[in-house]
């Protein structure tokens, strides 16, 4: 005996195909990709610079008051080492894209802020 | 009847097929067009503030951030003690007037008072906004030695002796009806330090709640606001260690705060000591328990901010006892400055790894 006809078959075939489609519109809206999110650089307030955190790069900010050297590898970015006086940046370790976390590396006294944001995020 | 069967087997298949998609799509369509979104305000409290709203429209998330903006701004210039503003009646308004007059203030800010006096009584004196004259005093010092490192001074004993006098005998008058507070006793200032940043957060947060925002999270200079979940996820709220890295991390959806008093960020040497800027009523010095850092977790980030201060100027048994009048929802996380910690509530297992 015959579970399905061909009739069932290419309706079930159908429904897959909607349902696949259906899928593909849901994930593109979302917008959440992977590997889209960028170090963002601010100095005073503004915007410095910005690095694609897929890419590994060792970048040294160098402002009036003191450097800072920043890397980005393996998709995470930390400041590996500063001349600050309190090094609370060097010690905040790695910074991750999650995400479910709020967080940033701070270097009060070069006035340094670092964050990872979705590219697509503003 | 084999038709009237095939017309039911593939209703049943039809049926089949559509319930299987559905229970494979529903967790991931529960929030199928909320997209991150992401803000930095640096200034307002002297620090950066980090903005993350989960929205399904760029327009709903700017319309969160330009609020927020407008009123950590409004409530950095209102709890002002170093600047005047135009226009404005701050904190600094109301110490300069000490001995004089009663100064009209923005309810706003006559909230900030009463509050401050409420902890002042629940906290035990810990933290005291009519301590200022003695923080004034460190904040000078603190100030000038960083800025000149070989000329770095404590306040002397008679400065500190007479501010701490002098704060001792302050009282803050609020009068609601006239909308004004009063600093009797010429010399006495207020300073809000300790809890301002964690009241407006929580404040500012709350009112964009009412106002229908939701899944969002708020790091001002550190201390988390988060409200909502990220997406159908919960927030991750992790405890800064010290010594790098992380200690702690909690996962939790709702409104919820982490606030963290620490001694390694602001601080000055004198002859190779470190002072840092929290000070204990009790000797008018750094408080000096042992404590690198102190984390709560709790609902409310201005009680959050209230006793991270607090517990930073107690020792551990004396810190548990204050505890217990704030309730069974509050998590704490100790840390020492030779890396030991202890944990109450969420942080019980010592704050995780």
């Amino acid at each position: 005996m015959r579970i399905f006809s061909r009739r069932d078959a290419a309706l079930l075939l159908s429904l897959l195909l909607l349902f696949g489609v259906l899928l593909l519109v849901v994930f593109l809206l979302r917008g959440d990709g992977s590997g889209e999110w960028d170090v963002v650089i601010r100095y005073r307030g503004e915007t410095a610079a910005r690095l694609p955190l897929e890419t590994d790069v060792e970048y040294l900010f160098e402002c009036e008051e003191g450097v800072n050297r920043i890397v980005v590898r393996d998709g995470a970015v930390r400041v590996e080492s500063a001349d600050c006086k309190n090094q609370v940046c060097v010690h905040h370790g790695a910074l991750l894209p999650e995400e479910t976390a709020v967080d940033f590396i701070s270097c009060a006294p070069h006035r340094l802020l670092i964050t990872v944001e979705r590219r697509d995020g503003k | 009847m084999p038709r009237k069967n095939g017309t039911r087997r593939t209703g049943a298949l039809i049926s089949l097929v559509l319930l299987l998609c559905l229970s494979l799509c529903l967790p991931s369509c529960t929030f199928p067009l909320q997209k991150r979104y992401a803000r930095v305000i640096d200034g307002p409290f002297d620090t950066a503030t980090q903005l993350v709203i989960y929205s399904r429209n760029e327009s709903n998330a700017e319309a969160f951030f330009d609020a927020f903006e407008e009123k950590i701004t409004a409530w950095d210039k209102l709890a002002d003690i170093y600047h005047e503003y135009d226009g404005i009646n701050n904190l600094r308004t109301l110490n300069l007037s000490a001995g004089s007059d009663p100064v009209a203030l923005d309810p706003r800010l006559l909230d900030l008072l009463e509050y401050g006096l409420t902890k002042r009584d629940e906290t035990n004196g810990r933290v005291d906004l009519l301590l200022g004259p003695v923080l004034s005093l460190w904040h000078e010092c603190r100030t000038a030695g960083l800025a000149d490192p070989d000329a770095a001074r404590t306040p002397t004993e008679s400065e500190l002796a007479a501010a701490s006098a002098t704060a001792k005998r302050a009282t803050l008058h609020i009068d609601r009806a006239a909308g004004t507070a009063y600093l009797p006793v010429p010399g006495s200032s207020v300073d809000v330090g300790a809890f301002a940043k964690g009241y407006a957060a929580e404040r500012i947060s709350a009112e964009l709640e009412s106002d229908g925002y939701t899944d969002f999270a708020a790091n001002v200079g550190g201390n988390l606001r988060v409200s909502g979940d990220a997406a159908g996820e919960p927030w991750t709220l992790s405890v800064r260690d010290p010594a790098g890295g992380t200690v702690g991390r909690i996962e939790r959806s709702g409104s919820l705060s982490l606030v963290t008093s620490g001694s390694y960020e602001r601080y000055y040497t004198v002859d190779g000591v470190r002072y840092h800027h929290i000070v204990d009523p009790d000797t008018n010095y750094p408080a000096a328990f042992g404590w690198a850092s102190v984390s709560v977790l709790c609902a409310d980030a201005g009680v959050a901010d209230v006793l991270s201060t607090a517990l930073f100027c107690l020792d551990r048994e004396a810190g548990v006892s204050l505890l217990s009048a704030f309730g069974s929802s509050v998590s704490v996380l100790w840390i020492t400055e030779s890396g030991e910690r202890f944990g109450v509530g969420a942080f019980a297992e010592g704050g995780g790894s």
